[in-house]
């Protein structure tokens, strides 16, 4: 089991080729987090991001072998999910009748909506809505998941200088919103 | 853009956040449900293993016998005659010729040029 820890990506997908579920385990270990953080950035919903995430890894066992650079895994894989994510939305909005932009429509369902931590995740998702897809993407990749610049360049395939420059300005603009949300409510309290 | 923004905290987007156990479980489901796929890949895998196993095993003591028995019952070639001594030409430059001299100082000699000589200390005949 520990052996797999230090593969390569390139190696665990030879192994998960031959059905080594250790192996696959740990390719789900490595990106489980990347692939929630890209499935929010295109659904913007915890629950579909979840089912995207998921399916994503389903799909990716099952189309394997496409993998044509096992060692780019990752930036592989991260365009099934951001794949997998777009249809879920598109299946979601057809079921609705209506497109579902980057919101945080599924909280009407949520019993804590009314709690101080579902606002502050919808102040959050509302902020992130604004931001572009790459700044999205770069932004939870690296404020939520932790990876660091080079990894974010290599598994989104853009050079590190641009993820650097996505990361200022999606952080830069994060703060605007958040703080002129915050001045709004403010302004409403005070009436 | 010489500095980079602070980090935002995001942590209450992760469910793992104040949730512990949420990335266990998800793994748990993700590999629950390719859990049967990877077994038909086990199972693909081992039989084409098995059988390249198997033909190994039959077939590479047969070529050995059959390496063997050739060795043993191939007659040899009566067309073949003498041995043909194989020489580098390393070796011909260096060599004395018939001449009593290597092949450069030979060329380089007064002496009339006799083709058939040079043909000989060239290609052997």
């Amino acid at each position: 089991m520990r052996e797999h820890l230090e593969l390569d990506d390139g190696a665990l997908v030879g192994r998960a080729r031959l059905g080594d579920e250790t192996a696959y385990g740990e390719l789900v270990v490595r990106y489980r987090r990347a692939a929630f953080a890209i499935a929010l950035s295109v659904t913007g919903r915890r629950e579909d991001a979840e089912d995207a995430a998921q399916e994503s890894f389903i799909v990716a066992l099952e189309r394997i072998e496409e993998c044509r650079r096992p060692e780019r895994f990752g930036a592989w894989f991260l365009t099934i999910v951001r794949n997998r994510s777009r249809n879920l939305l598109r299946r979601e909005s057809l079921r609705e009748g209506e497109a579902l932009p980057f919101s945080l429509a599924s909280s009407i369902a949520e019993p804590d909506r009314m709690t101080e931590r579902a606002e502050l995740r919808d102040r959050l998702t509302r902020a992130l809505e604004s931001l572009s897809d790459v700044q999205r993407e770069v932004l939870l990749l690296h404020d939520l998941e932790g990876w660091k610049h080079k990894e974010i360049a290599d598994r989104l395939e853009m050079p590190s200088g641009t993820v650097r420059s996505h990361l200022h300005y999606a952080r830069k603009n994060m703060r605007r919103l958040l703080s002129r949300e915050v001045q709004l409510e403010a302004a409403e309290r005070t009436g | 853009m010489n500095r980079l923004e602070p980090r935002l905290p995001l942590e209450e987007l992760d469910p793992g956040w104040n949730d512990p156990g949420y990335w266990d479980r998800f793994q748990a489901r993700v590999m629950n449900a390719v859990g049967p796929a990877l077994a038909e890949r086990r199972k693909v895998s081992v039989t084409f293993g098995s059988v390249m196993l198997s033909w190994s095993r039959l077939v590479v003591p047969l070529a050995a016998a059959a390496a063997a028995a050739a060795a043993l019952l191939a007659p040899p070639d009566p067309e073949l005659g003498e041995t043909v001594r194989i020489t580098a030409v390393e070796e011909v430059i260096a060599v004395p010729t018939d001449g009593g001299e290597p092949l450069p100082a030979f060329l380089h000699s007064d002496e009339e040029v006799n083709r058939d000589i040079v043909l000989f200390a060239v290609e052997g005949f």
